[in-house]
C-alpha cells in the first residue's frame, strides 16, 4: 500500500473518530464531599469531621457500563504506624443491560435494602445529617456493633422492571453475593451465599412502596454463634411531591443465637420522617426514629426525635442542621441531645 | 443629533430584544428529536417522562437510551419539564444526582444549546432531547408525542392557543 493511501486511510479515521467516541463512549466522573460539626450533651464536646470525599466514576459503551465509588473517609491519612480514616473501594461492578427488564451486574455492591442503603453515604442526596437507625450499626445482643443486613456485598445482580401498566411499574433487583465473613469481599469463609432481593411498586411520581429482604450466614456471629443464620425483611414507603416529603420503614431482623441460649435473637427498628420544602430552598424535616433489641430486658430501645432543616442553594450544595433528642429505656442510659449540622456538595 | 438619538434607541431595543430572546422571554415551540437512523416516530408523554426521570433506560429495540436536556436555567428547560411533563426542575435535579450517586442509569447529560443538542443527537443513535424549532435540522428527527405534531393544538407543548 502506497503512503498516500495509508494517510488518507489515517486521516479519515482521524476524522470519524470522535463519531464513533461520542456515539459509543461515555466517560464521567462524579462525586461528593461533606463536612459534619457535631456537640453531644453527653460527652461534653465538639468535633469536625470530613466525613466523606467520594469519587465516582461512570463508562458506558452502548449496553455495557462500568460503575465505581472510591471513598476517602475520616480524613483518610493512612501512615505506616498508624493514621486515621478509611480509604475504601464502596463499589465496583460492571452493567450489561439486555433489556429494561433484565440488566445484569457483577462486583462489589451496595445491598438494595430499603430506601436508603444504595445511596447510603452520598450525603447530598438526603435531608439529614444522620440517616435512621435502620442504616446504622447497632448491638442486637449487647456485644458487638453491627447493622441489621450487610451493607455491601461482592457477587452478581440482577435487577429490572419487571411490570409497567400506565403510570404503576414494579423494579426488582436480585442479588446474591459471599456474605458477611473476614474477608467478605473477595473470600467467602463457607459455602452458605448471601441473598438478597428487593420490590418497589412506584405509582406515578409521587407514590412508592418498597418490601426488603436479606439473608444470609454470618461468620462472625455476633451473638457467638459463627455462621449463625439471620434474616432481615423490611418495609418502605415513600410519599413525594414537589413540596411534601413523607417516608417510613420498618426493619424486622432475626438472628440464630449460640448454642447455650438456643432460639433466635430479634430486633427491630422503624421511622417516621416528615419534610416541607418551602420555595426549593429550606426545608424542614421532623423524624422519629426506633430501635429495639428484642431482648424483652429492660434498656433495650433507643428512640431519638429528631428536629432539623436542610438549606439548598442550588440542587448540588446543602448545608444541614438538627438536633437530636436520643432517648433510652434502660434506666442507667441518660437521654441526651446531639447537635449535628454538615456541608455536603455533589460535583 | 435627533438621528444619534433615534439611532442610539433602536441599538438600546435591538439589544434588549436580543436579551429577551437568549433569556427566552419569547418562548418559541419547542420539538423533541431523536437520531435520524431511530426507527421511533411517536412516544406517549408517559414515556418521555419516565425517559428523563431514568425509569426508562432503552429503547423498545433495547438499545441503550441516551436523554439530554439544555441547561435548568433556560426558560425553554422549565417550559419543557414544568409545563410539558409536570415534573418541577428543582425535583428533576435532585432525582438526576440521585440517578448518578446511587448508579441507577445516567443522568440525562445537559448542554447548552441547541446547536449541541442537535450535534450530540445526530451522532448517537440512543440519543433524545428537545430544542427550539427554529434550530432544526435534517440531521435530526422531529418525534410526536401522544401521537400529536407540534404544529397541533393538542401537542404536550403547544403554543396554539386558538
Amino acid at each position: 500500500m502506497e503512503m498516500k493511501q495509508i494517510q488518507v486511510i489515517l486521516v479519515s479515521l482521524l476524522l470519524t473518530s470522535p463519531v464513533l467516541y461520542a456515539q459509543q463512549r461515555e466517560f464521567s466522573i462524579y462525586g461528593y464531599i461533606d463536612l459534619e460539626f457535631e456537640y453531644g450533651t453527653e460527652q461534653k464536646k465538639s468535633t469536625f469531621d470530613i466525613h466523606h470525599f467520594n469519587l465516582l466514576t461512570e463508562f458506558q459503551s452502548q449496553q455495557v457500563r462500568v460503575f465505581s465509588e472510591i471513598e476517602f473517609e475520616h480524613g483518610a491519612s493512612l501512615e505506616p504506624d498508624g493514621g486515621e480514616g478509611e480509604i475504601a473501594l464502596e463499589r465496583a461492578w460492571v452493567e450489561y443491560t439486555h433489556s429494561g427488564r433484565i440488566q445484569l451486574r457483577a462486583g462489589k455492591f451496595l445491598t438494595p435494602f430499603g430506601i436508603y442503603n444504595l445511596i447510603h453515604d452520598a450525603t447530598p442526596t438526603f435531608l439529614t445529617t444522620s440517616l435512621p437507625f435502620i442504616y446504622g450499626k447497632h448491638n442486637p445482643f449487647g456485644v458487638n456493633k453491627a447493622r441489621l443486613y450487610a451493607k455491601f456485598y461482592t457477587g452478581l445482580q440482577v435487577l429490572g422492571t419487571l411490570s409497567k401498566a400506565g403510570s404503576i411499574r414494579l423494579n426488582y433487583t436480585l442479588g446474591v453475593g459471599n456474605g458477611r465473613g473476614p474477608e467478605q469481599f473477595s473470600k467467602d469463609n463457607d459455602n452458605n451465599k448471601s441473598l438478597s432481593a428487593r420490590l418497589l411498586l412506584q405509582s406515578g411520581t409521587r407514590l412508592q412502596v418498597g418490601v426488603s429482604h436479606y439473608r444470609d450466614h454470618n461468620a462472625e456471629g455476633l451473638s457467638g454463634k459463627q455462621g449463625a443464620n439471620e434474616q432481615v425483611y423490611g418495609l418502605d414507603l415513600q410519599y413525594d411531591t414537589d413540596t411534601f416529603l413523607l417516608q417510613s420503614e420498618l426493619a424486622l431482623f432475626r438472628m440464630e443465637r449460640n448454642i447455650e441460649a438456643g432460639g433466635f435473637q430479634t430486633a427491630k427498628s422503624w421511622y417516621i420522617q416528615l419534610a416541607y420544602r418551602v420555595q426549593d430552598l429550606v426545608t424542614p424535616v421532623l423524624r422519629y426514629d426506633f430501635f429495639d433489641r428484642g431482648t424483652n430486658a429492660v434498656g433495650d430501645s433507643h428512640r431519638t426525635w429528631l428536629l432539623g432543616v436542610n438549606i439548598s442553594p442550588n440542587a448540588k450544595v446543602y448545608f444541614k442542621g438538627e438536633v437530636q433528642f436520643n432517648m433510652f429505656s434502660a434506666p442507667d442510659e441518660a437521654s441526651n441531645r446531639l447537635y449535628l449540622s454538615s456541608i455536603s456538595v455533589a460535583f | 443629533m435627533n438621528i444619534k438619538l433615534k439611532i442610539a434607541n433602536c441599538l438600546l431595543v435591538g439589544l434588549f430584544m436580543t436579551m429577551l430572546g437568549a433569556r427566552g422571554g419569547v418562548q418559541a415551540q419547542t420539538v423533541v428529536v431523536v437520531n435520524s437512523a431511530n426507527s421511533v416516530t411517536n412516544i406517549s408523554k408517559a414515556q418521555l417522562l419516565g425517559f428523563y426521570r431514568g425509569d426508562e433506560i432503552v429503547w423498545k429495540n433495547t438499545s441503550r437510551l441516551y436523554p439530554v436536556t439544555l441547561r435548568t436555567n433556560q426558560a425553554i428547560t422549565k417550559t419543557f419539564f414544568e409545563k410539558g411533563l409536570g415534573l418541577n426542575v428543582g425535583r428533576a435535579k435532585r432525582l438526576w444526582l440521585k440517578l448518578a450517586l446511587s448508579g441507577k442509569t445516567s443522568p440525562p447529560k445537559i448542554l447548552n444549546n441547541a446547536a449541541e443538542v442537535v450535534e450530540y443527537v445526530s451522532q448517537n443513535e440512543g440519543a433524545i432531547g428537545f430544542i427550539p424549532v427554529e434550530k432544526l435540522d435534517e440531521r435530526v428527527k422531529v418525534i410526536t408525542i401522544n401521537g400529536r405534531a407540534y404544529s397541533e393544538k393538542e401537542y404536550f407543548l403547544s403554543q396554539n392557543t386558538k
